[in-house]
């Protein structure tokens, strides 16, 4: 199937906004058909251009970075060296934030070319050339063509810009007009798409931003003694003190830790696992999405709160949002691929490799201008994603984060060290009893000072409150042991005897 | 109780064996320092004092199976000796007739059997047995 | 006795969330005994072996560190001929922190980096401190015949 229906029928599964500021891929693909109309006028059909590939010497392209004025210069040239005197090369300069691309039909040795490249300025400056040796027999053929198409001399272009002292005066520069209108088209619509992307942000993150204060009102904890708000690290405290507590005690805090549970767990969009970590494909998202909603069906059931249940509703349709930010910025990534790859291929006009894909490691101001298919080190649904990751689901506490580290369950009753690590009381007593001196974190000598002025009430409280259920399994589970220590204490051993039901 | 595997089981003995254990009047170690499944043991016994095996040193051979230790090793004199669980042709310690391996349990190891098998020597019905002559094998 | 809460999460996540080149999967009648196989870490000698090891955790774990023991032999001048390896995290640099994971990988990169100073196997760790080349080339040797699939 061709690209341009695939493409067609990908968008058709995207909302409208998407498909309005879609990549425009029909029309790039006929201004394809008009460069190969205007090189057949030239008399350099893309099939005449093929057979000086095919037939000349072997092409090497040798890319050279001008450091100094930030901009990448690639100069492909002949190995037969000087023996073809007559070339030409096909440049595409970088005049006043237009992409020209032209002809330049030369008699100097291609072994001199790099060397007067480095003293032109940035204003004008090639970025490409691809340098053809011509064969005597079809020079005629040329020439007798570009009598009728307006051309431009070597020292007609030096007169536009005078600093170019160096150029060939024998120069033949050819414009290419419909080229020319290909690179507009195509440079306007990705900075038109970055644009969309960029107001897509813009709104996603207030609603997510209010979706998380809704959240966190429908989550408060249910205990009197609770704190009005948690803020270790949530941006949605501030919002939550305005609110009122749930009324008669009714919370839907421990529904919303396991749907956020089951969130992390999907791992719907980077999985995080050692073997597969990293961004996942579009098909892998669209899988982990229906197995968090399938997991999810049960649990969002016992939500009390309307509010939570809307709130849960704009949740599911946020990820689906990021699934079709990120269908929309594949397909048209994969677009750019296709059209210039076509370019290529149709008018056999080699494009050079720094203009299809920016180079991260030198982040210059004009290289990035001149990428076709920037290749952000950030996607926009990742930053989303991230968004998600640190906006939403730190309202709710998770348990990891205030468990004790040597029993893995939660650090009921939290006992902070000097060096500011904290574990459960019952794992520091066991350690003091071996006389274990060493922080299990840090190794700081600060277990045998811990003493009951070590409790972290704040800690203590904030566990009680968030984590009640869990809180007062451990403190039951430390009970039953501190029992079962006496007794073994005593000599009685036997666990059958001191197991109270 | 966590249950310890065989491996680390025999790895445990083989480290108290080389410290050595109380009065030295027992010790074992395995046969070949490469066995990597420490399967066949040397042990050796002093015989106690005030009986017959009086200065006498008794080597045996102890092989534990993968079954070790739920079930006891087997056991078999290389030096000669006349005790009533030991068979007179090839010196295997019979284990029904043996207490410590008769009863084995959690808390028997080779350092139990080869202490329990000094204690028999010692005991009123053994202490006299008549004994072949010293430093004869099997 | 039930499986302590801290055991039975670490043996979900070596399950399901390998280390890379590195297998840990608890025996069906002991969850405390675990069938690892460690792979030669690239660049050493150990490379492209598969070493097989067994780990226990003791009834004191996490106070008291796993007991870890190659069953694959192995010419390196920190582990003996029973396998047995002498890594500081293993006896007094213990810490309750450290998991089984931290464990095996400290293992893994223990065949990266042998320390003949503080020896074992005192015949290998000679042998390494007076000739690493010729001591490497053994430990290859030994790797091949006995450590490939």
């Amino acid at each position: 199937m061709h690209f341009s229906k695939t493409y067609a029928q990908l968008l058709l599964t995207l909302p409208p906004e998407f498909r309005n500021n879609a990549f425009e891929y029909r029309k790039l693909k006929q201004l394809i058909n008009q460069i190969v109309f205007e090189l057949d006028s030239l008399g350099l059909a893309p099939s005449f251009l093929r057979s000086l590939h095919d037939h000349g010497p072997e092409m090497v392209s040798r890319m050279s970075r001008n450091i100094t004025d930030g901009t990448l210069t690639v100069d492909s040239e002949s190995m037969s060296g000087a023996s073809h005197r007559q070339t030409i090369v096909y440049e595409i300069v970088w005049n006043s934030s237009v992409l020209q691309p032209r002809l330049r039909l030369s008699s100097s040795s291609p072994s001199d070319v790099p060397i007067h490249r480095n003293s032109i300025p940035s204003t004008i400056q090639p970025v490409c050339h691809v340098n053809l040796p011509i064969p005597e027999r079809s020079l005629s053929h040329i020439t007798q063509a570009l009598l009728h198409t307006p051309i431009i001399f070597g020292d007609e272009m030096s007169l536009i810009n005078h600093s170019m002292e160096s150029d060939q005066p024998d120069d033949l520069i050819i414009p290419l007009p419909s080229d020319m209108a290909f690179f507009q088209l195509l440079t306007s619509t990705l900075s038109s798409l970055s644009g969309y992307l960029n107001m897509l942000e813009q709104g996603f993150n207030p609603v997510l931003t209010t979706l998380a204060a809704s959240i966190s009102s429908a989550a408060r904890p249910a205990s009197s003694s609770a704190p009005r708000s948690f803020s270790p690290y949530s941006l949605a405290a501030d919002h939550s003190m305005s609110l009122c507590p749930g009324p008669g005690g009714k919370s839907d805090l421990c529904t919303w830790r396991e749907i956020f549970r089951l969130y992390v767990e999907a791992e719907v969009f980077e999985s995080v696992s050692e073997s597969t970590r990293g961004e996942r494909s579009i098909e892998e998202v669209e899988k982990h999405l229906e197995l968090f909603k399938g997991h999810v069906q049960e649990k969002k059931e016992y939500l009390v709160f309307p509010r939570s249940r809307e709130a849960f509703a704009v949740f599911l349709n946020l990820n689906l949002f990021i699934l079709n930010v990120k269908k929309f910025q594949l397909a048209n990534s994969e677009a750019t691929r296709k059209i210039l790859k076509k370019h290529t291929k149709r008018t056999t006009l080699p494009i050079p490799s720094c203009l299809q894909e920016r180079d991260a490691s030198t982040p210059t101001a004009s290289s990035c201008q001149l990428a076709l298919i920037t290749r952000p080190s950030k996607s926009l649904p990742r930053l989303l994603v991230q968004a998600i990751g640190e906006v939403l689901l730190p309202i709710i506490p998770h348990i990891d984060d205030y468990s004790c580290l040597i029993c893995a369950s939660i650090a009921f009753k939290p006992i902070r060290l000097c060096c500011g690590h904290f574990f459960c009381v019952r794992c520091l007593v066991k350690m003091q009893r071996r006389r274990m001196a060493d922080c299990p974190m840090c190794r700081a000598h600060t277990v045998l000072q811990a003493n009951p002025s070590n409790v972290d009430y704040g800690l203590l409280n904030l566990m009680a409150d968030w984590f009640p259920i869990e809180s007062r399994e451990k403190q039951h589970a430390n009970e039953r042991e501190v029992v079962q220590e006496q007794l073994e204490a005593l000599g009685i051993t036997d666990a059958r005897i001191c197991r109270i039901m | 109780m966590a249950k310890i595997p065989r491996n680390f089981r025999l790895l445990e003995e083989l480290e108290k064996g080389e410290k050595g254990i109380g009065d030295g009047s027992c010790s074992y170690g395995l046969e070949d320092g490469d066995d990597i499944m420490m399967s066949n043991w040397n042990g050796t016994i002093i015989g106690p004092g005030h009986t017959v095996h009086e200065n006498r040193i008794y080597s045996l051979k102890i092989h534990c199976d993968q079954s070790y230790p739920d079930k006891p090793p087997t056991v078999q004199f290389l030096s000669r000796v006349n005790l009533p669980f030991v068979n007179q042709t090839d010196g295997k310690v019979d284990p029904n007739k043996l207490n410590v391996l008769a009863q084995w349990g959690k808390d028997s190891s080779i350092e139990t059997v080869l202490v329990g098998i000094r204690r028999e020597m010692g005991s009123f019905n053994n202490r006299k047995l008549p004994q072949p002559p010293e430093g004869t094998t099997f | 006795m039930a499986l302590p809460k801290r055991i039975i999460k670490e043996t979900e996540r070596l399950v399901a969330d390998p280390a890379p080149g590195i297998t840990a999967a608890p025996h069906e009648d002991n969850l405390r005994y675990f069938d690892v196989t460690i792979q030669g870490p690239d660049g050493s000698p150990f490379q492209n072996g598969v070493f097989h090891l067994e780990l226990f955790l003791p009834e004191e774990y996490p106070m008291s560190p796993p007991k870890v023991r190659f069953l694959t032999k192995i010419y390196h001048p920190n582990i003996d001929k029973l396998g047995r390896i002498c890594l500081d995290i293993l006896k007094d640099k213990w810490s309750p922190a450290l998991q089984i994971r931290t464990v095996l990988l400290s293992i893994q990169a223990l065949l990266s980096a042998p320390n003949p100073d503080d020896p074992l196997a005192t015949d290998v760790a000679k042998h390494y401190k007076e000739n690493e080349k010729d001591a490497q080339r053994v430990s290859r040797e030994w790797t091949e015949k006995y450590a490939s699939q």
